[in-house]
């Protein structure tokens, strides 16, 4: 017990409480408080101080540890932030490519959906201003909240990209699930107006991850239990949050009477943000009833 | 806090570390199904579509969709 608490708390050098080792020029130190000349008396002595140093030194461990709790905690909420992160960014995706894959399967399961005979060839492509592609513009042919329009392929992104496209833009409901949302109250594919779709860029299967990518020219094609309508990228736009005008039957036309069949895309930008709104548009090219046979620009190279 | 509950959990190191482990697992695994999922929608970092309500950067300026 005759160990130096200083060893165990040490003290700033300039400590009018010296050390063992600052005993022995204890006349240089100016005159201190009683502890002090108590420690001169006995040096390298007594070990555990005044009633006053120890109930110093036992505060002195409380608050230690007061902070490094505060310290443990604080370190805990940075790895719950980390955590969430890796969810948002790995997990959601991983979820929701699972359930877009299921209501995909269900989807083309479905017993209206046409599948392009295997040897038929490839099938004549209907330009819209000649032949407006046969929609059923009635609003009963307007799906339910949460029903299918049809899915997207965007070669650009992939000839295996193929997207269920449903009704409504409910976060939770549909976007958070991997689909692409349909703008209630625009047009359906294939229709004279704007077909406006948004879904997620970099989370929950992000669908639009990789909108900046595409060119003036690129196909959106977006594929019904019958048709192929092929839109063509014709402009591109980033926006404040609420440009509803991008999703207007001519876009950025208030009031305008639409003649044009046009696709939108919305998503978030700048990535991993919410600040603004990235933008396409396209313009539909032509259309394919696929009993006809196959889109060729959606059959691979083998 | 860790140090308090590794010195107060009973049973040798090992169980403790195999104890603690299952207690991290459970954590995660809460965060990951249910908590996570219910703060999401309330952080402003996946709204992608226009005239969007809450979505930061709008206020009376926004329109329904």
């Amino acid at each position: 017990m005759t160990q130096d608490p200083d060893q165990f708390f040490p003290r700033p050098r300039w400590s009018p409480v010296g050390s063992g080792a600052a005993a022995g020029v204890a006349t240089a130190t100016p005159p201190g408080p009683t502890a002090t000349l108590d420690r001169l008396g006995a040096p390298g002595g007594t070990a555990r101080g005044t009633r006053r140093e120890r109930t110093e030194r036992r505060k002195r461990r409380h608050g230690a540890a007061v902070i490094g709790g505060i310290g443990e905690m604080l370190i805990t909420l940075g790895l719950l932030l980390g955590l969430y992160v890796v969810w948002e960014l790995v997990w959601t995706d991983v979820e929701a490519n699972a359930e877009a894959r299921e209501i995909r399967r269900e989807i083309v399961e479905d017993r209206t959906w046409v599948e392009p005979p295997v040897d038929s060839g490839f099938a004549p492509l209907h330009d819209p201003a000649v032949e407006p592609p046969p929609v059923d513009d009635s609003p009963l042919a307007t799906p339910a909240f949460g029903e299918s329009w049809g899915t997207l392929h965007v070669p650009r992104w992939g000839l295996e990209y193929n997207v269920p496209i449903v009704e409504d833009t409910d976060r939770v409901k549909i976007l958070n699930k991997g689909l692409i949302g349909h703008y209630v109250g625009t047009e359906g594919p294939g229709r004279v107006g704007n077909f406006a779709t948004s879904a997620h860029r970099t989370t929950y299967g992000k669908p639009y991850n990789r909108v900046a990518e595409l060119e003036d020219g690129d196909s959106l094609i977006v594929e019904t239990a019958q048709y192929f309508f092929v839109y063509k990228v014709y402009g591109r736009e980033i926006v404040y949050p609420d440009a509803v005008r991008v999703i207007l039957p001519v876009p950025n036309e208030e009031g305008a009477t639409p003649t044009q069949r046009i696709m939108t895309l919305t998503t978030c930008h700048p990535m991993f943000s919410a600040k603004q709104r990235y933008v396409i548009w396209g313009e539909m090219a032509y259309w394919v009833d696929k009993s006809e046979g196959q889109l060729e620009e959606l059959v691979g190279e083998g | 806090m860790y140090g308090w509950l590794w010195r107060h959990a009973p049973g040798p190191w090992w169980i403790k570390v195999v104890m603690f482990a299952a207690v991290v697992a459970a954590i995660v695994a809460i965060c990951f199904t249910t908590f996570f999922p219910w703060v999401s929608p309330l952080l402003p970092f996946n709204h992608v579509t226009v005239g969007e309500e809450g979505s930061g950067t709008t206020n009376e300026t926004t329109v329904e969709e």
